[in-house]
């Protein structure tokens, strides 16, 4: 145990000094700052605002008698009713408007707007005119305004045949609720694949510097490996959490945003995001440290990751579904096989409220594989080291577990 | 009573496609230096790896210490593997302290007795270089200090003259005696047959999986002496009785006498007393080197059975 902790300090220790760790640790949150101030630009650059950016209002002209309803006193500042199109050009040269929509006579039938304007910018304001001619053509019922600005809400049978609004509250959650667990994935791999790539380097690493006759003498296969995975996990673990921190405190800041778009990350999101990237660490580092004991060379080693990277993104594949049906018997399958629980719960928390029961049982099947995958590991490590050399086919693989 | 260090009692050892240790036994004394020959592939280092729990034997038994091996048995060996290693991408000192923590010798404890041996060494003013920077001499004694930074009781050294010059060598020869004069083991495995004639009290020949030659350095010489004699002397040597040949070895004055097989070197030294005419100044036994033992052995002139101690 002793010795355990030692293989584990020391790898923890060798590679948190890399400066490759380090920048990549500090540059993750710095870009995810940048990207976070840029939509946040981009939020209030709402078309509301646009016409308040460049500090002129824009006007319609109304020949078709489409706008029943007046300007409300709130835009009154961006949206101007003209009473023809003569005023309107008159009002751009003298510089009150920046340009104004034409709507003309057989509007209702051919649909055709004009933007009138001196200046080469386009067309201003489409959203703010688009609603405001929704709302006039939709005057005598309202709440159809509300319901054309929704996606389309399916109702879906769920597996006890009951039938219920499955995406209302994903459809008003709006694109956070799939952006935030796709990032969440995505931090997960990467740290996974960073992680367990200096895993499966570690565990090469004294077959091809040849120090592993004597590290033997001195530790169990088992040992040596449970404390790679430590150490190099603890490092994994360091570094997703300066980066959740970091996310968190970026959240914070942006907080009105994202409380508009109807999402909050709790903390208890968090926490689980913290267990299950450990397990999913340490399952995928297992995996991973068994593929190094059965290679000589880092680079043999490669290909297998590459297969074994393929379990990691399915449920990436299934994305949409479970974030339409986070409770749906798909999303819970792979809430319980080992390999891509971790990514599926992190895309389940924030939506649903997942059963105890569930949340025990995946983090149970994910140590017991864990495990598993460590005690095979090591046997492999112990016949693949010490055939010196020689590669591992599969009957030396099954005999060296026997 | 002191324990033997190793006992190996029939051990046999097969990978997929061949045979590399047929059987072997040997068993070295406590305080020794026990030297381990053979020729390349012959199931010296799969017989060194055996005793260190590295794989386990098909067959027979190993004790170490007494006891089969285990860790704690374990700690109390150094090993200089054949095969070396060092962490290539740490410092010396780092990488020192690191394998002596594997061994259970604390932090402190650990630069302590390394300020001694990197002194000693001649690698104190290296400490904090990569060990990739190394010369592949520093490096050898580097991994020499890693061996037996923990005092072990038992070292157990594969080749541990590679790759150094004469002074490094006679400094490892020195340290490999004070650790026998210690009451430590030393079991050595090595080419140069004249370093084993040098150090070695005791040894075990393998050849192809088996033991040859199993003994005192001294024994198996005499095993293997010729009838003959080495004289040197002056005057003018008359013809002796049994003598078959008289051999000059060089322009050194020195003779090799070949004795017939009913001549005994006791009946040509009276002989040879009872000349007046020459004066001896030396004589002796011929005994052949190990290293025409370890040829004539391995090309097979003297078959193994005859020669099994």
């Amino acid at each position: 145990m002793q010795r355990t902790f030692l293989v584990a300090r020391h790898e923890f220790r060798r590679h948190v000094l890399r400066p490759s760790f380090l920048i990549t640790t500090l540059l993750f949150p710095l870009v995810l700052g940048v990207v976070m101030l840029f939509m946040r630009a981009n939020a209030t650059a709402s078309p509301d605002d646009l016409a308040a950016l460049t500090g002129k209002p824009f006007g319609y002209v109304d020949e078709a008698g489409v706008f029943t309803l007046p300007v409300p006193e709130a835009l009154a500042a961006q949206v101007q009713a003209l009473p023809d199109v003569a005023s309107g050009v008159e009002a751009i040269q003298t510089g009150a408007l920046q340009g104004f929509y034409h709507f003309p006579e057989d509007y209702l039938r051919g649909g055709t707007v004009a933007w009138v304007s001196e200046d080469m910018t386009g067309p201003q304001g489409q959203a703010l005119i688009v609603m405001l001619l929704r709302a006039s053509l939709l005057a005598d019922h309202p709440e159809l305004v509300t319901q054309l600005g929704r996606p389309l809400a399916l109702q879906l049978p769920t597996e006890d045949d009951q039938v219920e609004p499955a995406t209302a509250m994903a459809a008003e959650r709006g694109m956070l609720t799939f952006v935030l667990p796709y990032a969440f994935a995505m931090v997960l791999y990467i740290t996974i694949f960073s992680a367990a790539s200096f895993l499966l380097q570690s565990v090469t690493e004294e077959k091809e510097n040849r120090t592993i006759e004597l590290v033997l003498t001195t530790v169990r296969p088992l040992a040596l490996l449970t404390g790679k995975v430590l150490g190099l996990g603890l490092l994994g673990f360091v570094q997703v959490s300066i980066w959740l921190a970091a996310g968190m405190l970026l959240l914070k800041t942006s907080t009105d945003a994202l409380e508009q778009a109807g999402l909050a990350v709790s903390w208890t999101a968090v926490v689980l995001a913290l267990v299950y990237y450990l397990l999913g660490y340490l399952v995928y580092g297992s995996l991973l440290a068994g593929v190094g004991a059965t290679v000589t060379h880092m680079r043999e080693g490669s290909q297998l990751v590459a297969i074994l990277i393929i379990p990691c993104i399915v449920p990436l594949w299934f994305m949409t579904t479970i974030i339409d049906q986070p409770d749906s018997v798909l999303a819970r399958g792979l809430s319980f096989f080992p390999m891509t629980a971790p990514v599926t719960m992190m895309i389940r928390v924030p939506l649903t409220t997942i059963p105890l029961w569930e949340i025990m049982l995946s983090v149970g099947v994910l140590v017991v594989s864990a495990m598993a995958c460590l005690w095979i590991a090591a046997r492999l490590f112990r016949a693949g080291t010490l055939l010196a050399g020689q590669r591992l086919d599969a009957r030396a693989i099954i005999k060296s577990l026997g | 009573m002191i324990m033997d260090p190793l006992v190996i009692d029939k051990i046999a050892k097969s990978f997929a496609t061949q045979v590399a240790v047929r059987e072997v036994s040997f068993r070295v004394g406590p305080g020794e230096i026990f030297a381990l020959l053979g020729p390349n592939g012959a199931g010296k280092t799969t017989t060194i790896r055996m005793a260190l729990d590295i794989f386990k034997p098909d067959r027979g038994t190993i004790a170490l210490f007494g006891q089969a091996p285990s860790l704690d048995t374990l700690d109390r060996i150094g090993y200089l593997p054949e095969e070396r290693g060092l962490y290539r991408n740490l410092n010396l000192l780092d990488c020192l302290i690191y394998l002596a923590g594997l061994k259970g010798v604390r932090t402190s404890e650990a630069r302590r007795r390394l300020m001694f041996w990197l002194e000693r060494f001649d690698l104190a003013t290296h400490t904090q270089k990569k060990i990739n920077d190394l010369s592949r001499g520093m490096q050898q004694k580097a991994q020499f200090i890693a061996a037996l930074i923990h005092e072990p009781d038992l070292l157990i050294v594969d080749e541990p003259f590679a790759a150094l010059d004469p002074v490094n060598t006679r400094l490892i020869k020195e340290v490999l005696r004070e650790f026998a004069a210690q009451g430590r083991t030393v079991i050595m495995s090595t080419h140069q047959m004249h370093l084993v004639e040098e150090l070695a009290e005791r040894m075990v020949m393998i050849n192809r999986g088996e033991v040859v030659l199993y003994g005192t350095v001294d024994e198996v010489r005499r095993q293997f002496a010729a009838n003959a004699v080495l004289l040197d002397g002056h005057g003018t040597l008359a013809d002796l009785p049994g003598v078959i040949a008289v051999e000059p070895l060089g322009d050194t004055g020195r003779l090799q006498l070949h004795l017939d097989e009913t001549t005994t070197p006791r009946e040509i030294f009276q002989a040879l007393a009872a000349q007046p005419a020459y004066t001896v100044d030396r004589f002796a036994v011929a005994l052949p080197s190990l290293d025409e033992i370890f040829v004539r052995v391995v090309e097979g002139t003297h078959p193994a059975e005859e020669v099994m101690a």
